[in-house]
């Protein structure tokens, strides 16, 4: 639950208000994107939803944790716990292969030996990239990238599941078998997914979605 | 953090500098040259201490003097383990005569065979030759030699005591060393053709390399009589130890500078690759990893590195010392011809100590380890979406 939350940036154009006064809910295991054009604030508001960013105002509850107050200590580690990013351009670690980049989160939260194997291998068949275990990032292709940052991001069974433009630099077939990968993935995992998006052909995959525009809400349809 | 986790922090540390391949082979490539560089310099440090040792020790006096030994012991008793050779001495202050001329001198009684073996003072003499073992001959310096207008062949008288009349010897060999206490003072004969009624005799001890100085004077101190006096080369020459000693602290001075440049290039070159990296940095915290481990992460990889880099340096190192002893050394004489502590030859070999081995490695790893504080502060105080909104 974000509650009344704003965020400023100073930069050479003077001050922007990247969020301004935003209040929204999203139910647990529902599937949300924030709509918007570019530099709406969409991605400002996926960060401080992911405690990346500190609002200046307003409070945010990730299933009853106040994120925006923890300390660093502690913001990390429900992040490790309970967060699971997706960004736009994937983000894998390029010195990592698909199988340790998957692997990563679930060593951060101490899921090891077999049992991380066995994740790993069940993740990489999800997304039909078993053959790709051992490939580095740069041998992938967009799509490809994309999959693997979404099983990374769900490696861990996290609570809340927030994608940032996953689709952005995917042409519209990719871009509909990403969006529907974090579906299901995210149905099956019991994640709630808030997706930041300004592709409208996505709207067919999600529960709910927020428009926003100029650093505010400006509606919530559920579909 | 959990403890177990730094094990998983290192092999990452490892997967990224493995798979960074060319930009680690490029940092390294400044601590393996700085490693390699200080080795091989620490190396010919000793070899320079060595080659002013050899040359100081092995002209004459030996590592060890010892005086007043009486006739009950023996050249062999000296001869411990660690002893190359032990050299028989009678030292006969008097006066040396020759026409009008008269000139205080010590004649030292030797054994010439033994001293040609052992000393390089057979090196340093002009003209002529040592004297011969049952023959009434002397040898003098250039000093003497001009003192008295002498020349091979003339004759010259020693007198021990005032009241004897003196022992002629035959002028055998000129020698001229460069050292003003040998070559003002001394003069040589064969030790069978002075009389050594009542008089003790002196010993001059030669070590083996790696041979501790201090450890034999113990052991004869304590295994001889009181009366018995013991001095090492440090005792008979506290400047040539002075220089050594300021040979070595100019040493670690240089290890210390060397090192504080390339720390500060190591810490450069490092911002500039976790920069190139920085968004990597910025998804490792989006995914949790805290400060304390995104730091443990980069010091890792800085020790990492550097403990590769250190191990291929300490072999090019190792590698260019033996590769320069194979050659026959390096050779200064052209500088050192009016250098009294190379008075008998100006090569230098380069030798490897455990100092010369440990020191550049540990240096380097250090300041590494300083180097890898400005980098791992600048990624762990950045929030991850500064990180990724910047990079």
């Amino acid at each position: 639950m974000v509650s009344h939350i704003s965020k400023t940036f100073r930069s050479g154009r003077g001050q922007v208000n990247a969020v301004v006064d935003v209040s929204l809910k999203v139910p647990t295991g529902c599937f949300a994107a924030v709509m918007g054009k570019s530099g709406s604030g969409k991605s400002t508001l996926l960060n401080c939803i992911g405690g990346l960013e500190i609002p200046e105002r307003g409070e945010i509850l990730c299933f009853g944790t106040p994120i925006n107050r923890l300390t660093a200590g502690a913001l990390s580690h429900f992040q490790r716990h309970h967060l699971g990013f997706v960004f736009q351009r994937g983000n894998l670690l390029s010195y990592l292969t698909v199988a340790e980049n998957i692997g990563l989160p679930l060593t951060l939260n101490g899921i090891v030996g077999a049992a991380r194997t066995k994740r790993i291998e069940t993740l990489l068949a999800e997304i039909d990239l078993e053959t790709a275990a051992k490939a580095l990032p740069h041998e992938l292709s967009g799509g490809e990238t994309q999959r693997v940052s979404v099983a990374r991001a769900i490696a861990h069974h996290p609570k809340l599941l927030l994608a940032d433009e996953p689709t952005a630099n995917l042409d519209t077939t990719s871009g509909a078998q990403i969006a529907q990968l974090m579906r299901n993935m995210g149905r099956e995992h019991g994640s709630t997914i808030i997706m930041a998006t300004h592709d409208r052909d996505l709207i067919d995959s999600v529960d709910v979605v927020i428009t926003i525009k100029d650093g505010q809400v400006q509606g919530e349809n559920q579909r | 953090m959990k403890p177990g986790q730094t094990g998983f922090w290192a092999k990452i540390a490892f997967l990224f500098l493995i798979r960074s391949g060319r930009a680690t082979a490029a940092l390294s490539v400044m601590v393996v040259t700085a490693v390699a560089a200080l080795i091989f310099l620490s190396a010919l440090a000793v070899g320079v201490e060595d080659a002013m040792l050899r040359n100081t020790v092995g002209l004459f006096s030996g590592h060890i003097i010892a005086y007043n030994l009486p006739d009950g012991i023996s050249p062999e008793e000296l001869s411990i383990k660690g002893v190359q050779a032990v050299l028989k001495r009678r030292y006969f202050p008097g006066v040396l005569s020759g026409g009008a001329i008269a000139q205080p001198m010590t004649l030292c009684g030797i054994t010439p065979d033994r001293e040609s073996t052992v000393t390089a003072l057979e090196k340093k003499i002009s003209e002529g030759r040592y004297p011969s073992p049952g023959r009434q001959e002397i040898l003098i310096s250039r000093d003497i030699a001009d003192t008295f207008s002498a020349r091979i062949g003339d004759t010259l008288r020693f007198s021990h005591q005032p009241t004897d009349s003196g022992l002629d010897f035959i002028v055998s060999g000129i020698y001229q060393t460069g050292l003003p206490a040998l070559d003002r003072g001394i003069a040589f004969s064969a030790l069978d053709r002075i009389p050594a009624e009542g008089v003790s005799w002196s010993a001059a001890v030669f070590l083996r390399d790696g041979a501790r100085t201090d450890t034999i004077l113990n052991i004869y101190r304590q295994r001889f009589p009181e009366t018995v006096h013991f001095e090492s080369w440090e005792q008979q020459m506290p400047d040539l130890r002075q220089l050594i000693d300021l040979e070595a602290v100019s040493m670690v001075v240089v290890i210390v500078l060397v090192f504080g440049v390339v720390a500060i290039g190591i810490a450069c070159s490092f911002v500039i690759f976790i920069i190139r990296n920085m968004r990597e940095y910025g998804i490792m915290k989006a995914m949790g990893v805290t400060s304390a481990e995104m730091s443990l992460l980069i010091v890792i990889k800085v020790v990492l590195m550097n403990l590769a880099a250190c191990a291929v340096g300490l072999l090019a190192g190792v590698l260019a010392v033996l590769a320069v002893t194979w050659v026959g050394g390096i050779d200064i004489t052209a500088f050192t011809t009016h250098n009294r502590y190379f008075s008998v030859s100006g090569v230098l070999y380069p030798r490897l100590t455990a100092f010369s081995l440990w020191a550049p490695p540990a240096v380097s790893l250090l300041f590494s380890m300083i180097a890898a504080v400005w980098p791992a502060a600048l990624v762990a105080r950045r929030r991850a979406a500064d990180i990724l909104r910047l990079v």
